[in-house]
């Protein structure tokens, strides 16, 4: 898995790098400096192709089956798919609140219920906690915000 | 040198009002950040700092300066009654913290841990109100090329000592670097890589960026682990140590102290490396070293000393030069910037008074933890306790509340998340995230001194190499980015070795 990735994120940063350095040669030309605005960032750009073709290398040499990430691995289980979902929930707050559909009391209360129902499995006392919780961050932390540390909310 | 006089009125303030409240608040919500095992004083700072928008500057820094140092000694109480450090820093703690809560001495290893915590803290937060003033003094001759010789510096030692993998290391760093460049050209004015948006014009918003990596992204973190959360069930009583048992470490803060402070001004290398190497020099020289890991004071002491002797070291760069040691400094310093404090030496010229609250508002921060550690210890273990179920989802509404607060723009919460799905994705597969961070802020200061150099030189790049203090900071920097790198890649053939082996087996 950690081969895999540091494959995908070496490829995806030559592209970047070449994104980069194709960006910077429409910069203007030095004129208040010797070296001009798109010096710094062509070399960045090649810094990091550079380097992604290393990371490639590197894992190509990773021993097959096992990683050396995966022998430090801790003991219990790891649960991506719960921070897939929190990921995609907290996706789905920010468009609500961008999208302005929806007060932020509302909305955080929506997502926090959502969001502590997501982490456990499903029970009416701990519904009732989640709603007691969600309601308590929804209105009464946007009050604490508002009126307490002066923040505007979205 | 340092004003003590202004130092006194900087005590005065810093008691004062609103202030002696920041500070109490700061100082019990960073012990709490800190003994909860995920939090880290970072994602501590980084959280609260939109939350100080509404106050006065000092007011803001002398509470996120509570939440620093509180976090630093908060991890130490996890360490003892879990043997899972609250912080990463306080790992060197669990040796002989954990085997003195079996034996039932929970208790006297916390009182034990607080006070040498606020032993070390007090003693390097008083080494950095005598030094800084001297540093910063020292500084005001420094012109363009030194500047870009210790932007160098900081950025090499920190790509090359985070993380296990150089390479990793120097990809995120460049990537900082990278999106360093986004905004206004320093020198002209151009825009670069805006594509053609306005919000990108003052490059990407800082304060979101650092919240989404540092705090949203140890939050997706915890998510990850929700189900690994170890109980506190240890009785603690006599938290108060004895006369007699402060005697005997004595000799563990006599070392601790002046290598806390050495390690902390270090760039990259902070509480962590200090409270073991602070931990190993008293084990060494302990007259009974066979009997540190079953349980020791000394070890406790040794530890928990050096980890928060390093606060101090790692602020003097940051508040001297404008250059952050460690992560956690790196937001301290973009929360110095947003109260329109630019750290540097001419802070020191044109706000003496300012910096000396600071200094006084870090001294008090450390008698301050050690406070309310004495008086709720039996409350902070529970703190351990509390179901992060509940808890996450609120830490992912602060943080996407105080990237808003920021500029009041969606642009910074749609910055806030995607940084913290790509900060979580960067520590899941060991890209550090700290150079990154401390790239960007040093990105600026790298290129814009460069390029004045270059000017005042009229481009010849010579200018380098033929000034003595940029010289000395070139060559140590490449010395140590050498050295770093090659312990480094053996550290790994060895990893890749033991894993082979495994393999094979």
């Amino acid at each position: 898995m950690v081969r895999k990735f540091d494959i995908g994120v070496a490829a995806a940063l030559i592209v970047i790098s070449v994104a980069v350095y194709w960006e910077s040669l429409s910069m203007p030309p030095a004129f208040y400096d010797p070296i001009g605005p798109a010096a710094f960032p062509r070399a960045l750009s090649v810094t990091i192709c550079f380097l992604s073709i290393i990371l490639i290398i590197n894992a190509f040499r990773l021993p097959s089956g096992k990683s050396i990430q995966a022998t430090r691995q801790p003991s219990h289980r790891l649960r991506a798919d719960l921070t897939v979902g929190s990921a995609i929930l907290t996706g789905i707050y920010t468009l609500l609140l961008t999208l302005r559909q929806l007060s932020f009391a509302v909305s955080t209360t929506v997502y926090l219920i959502s969001f502590i129902l997501l982490l456990m499995p499903f029970d009416r006392r701990r519904l009732l906690y989640a709603i007691i919780i969600a309601s308590v961050m929804g209105f009464g932390g946007g009050y604490i915000f508002t009126h307490v540390f002066y923040i505007d909310l979205p | 040198m340092i004003d003590l006089l202004l130092l006194f009125k900087g005590f005065g303030t810093v008691l004062s009002g609103y202030n002696g409240v920041a500070l109490l608040l700061g100082s019990f919500f960073g012990i709490i950040i800190g003994a909860i095992p995920g939090l880290t004083a970072t994602m501590g700072i980084a959280l609260l700092v939109p939350f100080t928008f509404g106050m006065t500057p000092i007011t803001g820094i002398v509470m996120l300066l509570g939440i620093y140092t509180g976090a630093i000694y908060g991890g130490g109480i996890a360490s003892i009654l879990i043997k899972t450090p609250g912080t990463p820093a306080a790992m060197a703690t669990t040796y002989d913290g954990y085997p003195m809560a079996q034996k039932g001495l929970a208790g006297k290893a916390i009182g034990i841990a607080t006070i040498s915590s606020g032993v070390g803290g007090t003693f390097t937060a008083v080494c950095l109100a005598f030094f800084a003033p001297i540093l910063a003094n020292f500084a005001l001759r420094f012109s363009a090329p030194e500047y870009f010789a210790l932007a160098v510096f900081g950025l090499s030692v920190t790509i090359t000592l985070s993380g296990r993998s150089p390479v990793k290391g120097f990809i995120s760093g460049t990537l900082g670097l990278l999106v360093a460049m986004v905004g206004l050209d320093p020198m002209g004015g151009f825009q670069r890589f805006t594509f053609g948006r306005s919000e990108l014009t003052g490059g990407l918003s800082f304060v979101p960026m650092l919240i989404g990596l540092f705090a949203l992204s140890e939050g997706f973190r915890q998510v990850e682990i929700i189900f690994s959360a170890p109980k506190v069930n240890v009785v603690i009583r006599n938290i108060l140590p004895r006369l007699s048992d402060l005697k005997s470490c004595l000799s563990a803060y006599i070392r601790a102290c002046p290598i806390g402070l050495i390690v902390g001004i270090t760039p990259a290398i902070g509480a962590d490396t200090s409270a073991f190497v602070s931990y190993a020099e008293t084990k060494r020289s302990s007259k009974h070293p066979e009997k540190f890991g079953t349980g020791v004071p000394e070890g406790v002491a040794a530890a928990q000393c050096g980890e928060n002797a390093s606060t101090g070291g790692d602020v003097l760069p940051m508040i001297t030069l404008g250059i952050p040691g460690d992560a956690a400094t790196a937001v301290l310093m973009g929360a110095l910037t947003i109260h329109n404090l630019q750290p540097g030496p001419m802070l020191f010229k044109n706000q003496p008074e300012v910096v000396h609250e600071i200094f006084a508002g870090m001294i008090l921060a450390n008698i301050t933890f050690v406070v309310l550690g004495l008086i709720f210890a039996r409350f902070f273990a529970q703190v351990i306790n509390l179901d992060r179920k509940y808890l996450t989802p609120v830490i992912f509404i602060c943080c996407m509340v105080g990237s808003y607060a920021i500029n009041n723009v969606f642009y910074d919460l749609v910055t806030c998340v995607v940084c913290g799905f790509i900060g979580y994705l960067m520590i899941r597969y060991d890209f550090p995230v700290a150079p990154m961070v401390l790239a960007q802020i040093l990105g600026g200061m790298m290129e814009s001194n460069f390029r004045r150099a270059l000017v005042m030189s009229r481009g010849d790049p010579l200018i380098f190499l033929t000034r003595p203090i940029t010289v000395t900071i070139l060559v140590l920097a490449t010395v140590t980015t050498i050295v770093a790198v090659r312990r480094q890649l053996q550290a790994l053939r060895q990893a890749e070795a033991a894993a082979m082996a495994e393999n094979v087996d």
